[in-house]
């Protein structure tokens, strides 16, 4: 049986047990989980990804209540097939069967030395603490990703007394008018809105999402909030400026990556011909068909605020998971914070302009390189940002 | 001249095309030269870190130097490039050069160079 999701129309998001989810693609997870782990040299990368999942899981378990099936959850969400049998008060071993993190991982960078499922050991330790209350912590001792048949869990009673609640929804503040060149289209947004709603986008028989060539998760959009930014906390802590500076860049790619593939792969799906190309009569649609199939994704409010054909995209996000979740969760901040909104600004000018995503390119890693870093690409940055106190987040994406 | 020098002397000619050209060219040499020094440059950042021992630092100045690379690679195309590329495309493109390379300048003052005379400073201890 399915978990309901809200869809809440008005801002642009949708929520389970109140908590935002968002869709984002094997390409986008394993990439930022990979810039983390990467960073083993500063930050404690495997306790910041796990405790996170822990936190917003049991926030989301503890508002559906005692009853809910959390493998049918995990099974929904794109996530894999979780096995919970065997686990008692005492702990025990939950496995995984199809890891959406151990096969990506796999598929983008091929056999791992370690264990990479840190989003599913916390998944797993907060379903301990849901079922059987007390603190609980979790080791992967096997994975798919380093050649097991299956990813399994140990379970020991133990661990940090209290979690962290998460923010649920977020600081959500009242939207300013859209602007006029927000329609300035014959790209009917609304009617793509309601049939992506149609989309069958829960997990299969195995727990995936597998559509627009990529694998897909209707994720936990405060844990990838989390992550990021005590990323950026830690290695500021660790490094200073410098540190700052290269986390920046670092999600600001991974919001590039999830573009490339997860908007390429739309833009080169059967559904985009059968429903948004032939609403495209000029190639500044396909930015517009673009950014109305984001506004089905649950990240806020995309519109386009000024569009230069080939030169330069202005685009404005109302109510960013990203903003909301930053303002709730670390306060008012000094500098802009939504990485993922960047690198989607510059990956969707990239795609339509640089690499001709009409013309349906392989979209290879290669390919990557030569979109993003060759010839005349895109460049973009957050001109203002809700989590500074700004009334909406502004993108400027220009051409090199 | 120097390079913050130059681009501004080169917003100041935006609207006289010839000039406009004319100034890029000037400081073309300038710019080229700069940007390869820094290519160079970061490699041996990273070489520095990990002769230091700080793995840490050596990480961070690998992320600048792929980063400023892509960079680097832009801004040289568009000045390599000056005497093929339309005058309005010319103009356009030039804000957003002359946008990146104050961004890459800040952040090298703020950021990179702080990090460098870090690991620089544990190598004169020994």
């Amino acid at each position: 049986m399915s978990i309901p999701v809200s869809i809440h129309a008005d801002r642009a998001l949708a929520s389970i047990g109140g908590e935002p989810h968002v869709f984002h693609c094997h390409h986008y997870n394993c990439f930022l989980q990979k810039s983390i782990v990467e960073q083993a040299a500063l930050v404690k990368h495997e306790s910041l990804l796990s405790d996170a999942a822990a936190e917003v899981v049991f926030t989301e378990l503890s508002a559906l209540g005692p009853n809910v099936d959390v493998s049918a959850l995990f099974q929904q969400l794109g996530f894999g097939l979780l096995d919970i049998a065997s686990l008692t008060a005492s702990g025990g071993l939950a496995t995984v069967r199809a890891s959406h993190y151990a096969l990506g991982w796999k598929s983008k960078y091929g056999a791992s030395d370690a264990p990479v499922c840190f989003f599913n050991s916390g998944f797993v330790e907060a379903v301990a603490r849901h079922h059987f209350g007390g603190a609980y912590t979790v080791r992967e001792i096997a994975c798919v990703a380093c050649g097991a048949s299956e990813c399994r869990y140990e379970v020991k009673p133990g661990g940090r007394e209290v979690l962290q609640p998460s923010v649920g929804l977020g600081t959500l503040t009242q939207w300013p008018p859209r602007t006029p060149f927000a329609t300035k289209t014959s790209v009917n947004e609304a009617a793509i809105i309601e049939a992506c709603g149609g989309l069958p986008l829960a997990g299969n028989h195995e727990g995936r999402v597998d559509v627009f060539g990529v694998s897909l998760t209707r994720h936990f959009a405060n844990y990838y909030n989390l992550i990021s930014y005590r990323f950026d906390q830690q290695m500021a802590a660790s490094a200073g400026e410098a540190a700052l500076e290269a986390t920046r860049m670092l999600l600001t790619e991974a919001g590039q990556v999830c573009a490339f593939h997860t908007f390429g792969g739309i833009m080169e799906s059967a559904e985009w011909d059968a429903l948004i190309k032939p609403q495209c009569k000029t190639t500044e649609d396909w930015v517009y068909g673009m950014v109305s199939v984001v506004n089905a994704l649950g990240w806020g409010r995309w519109s386009v605020a000024a569009l230069e054909p080939g030169q330069r995209l202005e685009l404005v996000i109302d109510g960013s998971y990203e903003s909301n979740g930053y303002l709730a969760a670390f306060g008012r901040s000094k500098t802009p914070r939504c990485y993922l909104g960047t690198g989607g600004a510059s990956g969707l000018m990239n795609l339509i302009y640089q690499a001709n995503i009409q013309n349906r390119p392989a979209l290879t890693p290669a390919f990557y390189e030569h979109t993003f870093n060759d010839g005349r690409f895109f460049v973009a940055r957050e001109i203002e940002c809700r989590s500074m106190g700004a009334e909406q987040c502004r993108f400027v994406a220009e051409r090199l | 001249m120097g390079i913050e020098a130059g681009l501004r002397a080169a917003e100041g000619l935006a609207a006289d095309s010839k000039r406009f050209s004319a100034q890029l060219l000037a400081m073309r040499p300038a710019v080229l030269a700069h940007f390869k020094a820094k290519d160079d440059l970061y490699p041996a950042l990273a070489a520095q870190a990990v002769t230091a021992n700080d793995s840490g630092a050596a990480q961070l100045t690998r992320i600048f130097e792929t980063n400023m690379k892509v960079q680097s690679a832009a801004v040289r195309r568009f000045f390599e490039t000056l005497e093929v590329t339309a005058p309005a495309l010319l103009a356009s493109s030039f804000k957003t050069v002359a946008s990146v390379i104050r961004a890459r300048f800040e952040t090298e003052s703020r950021a990179v160079f702080p990090l460098v005379e870090r690991t620089a400073k544990v190598l004169e201890g020994r």
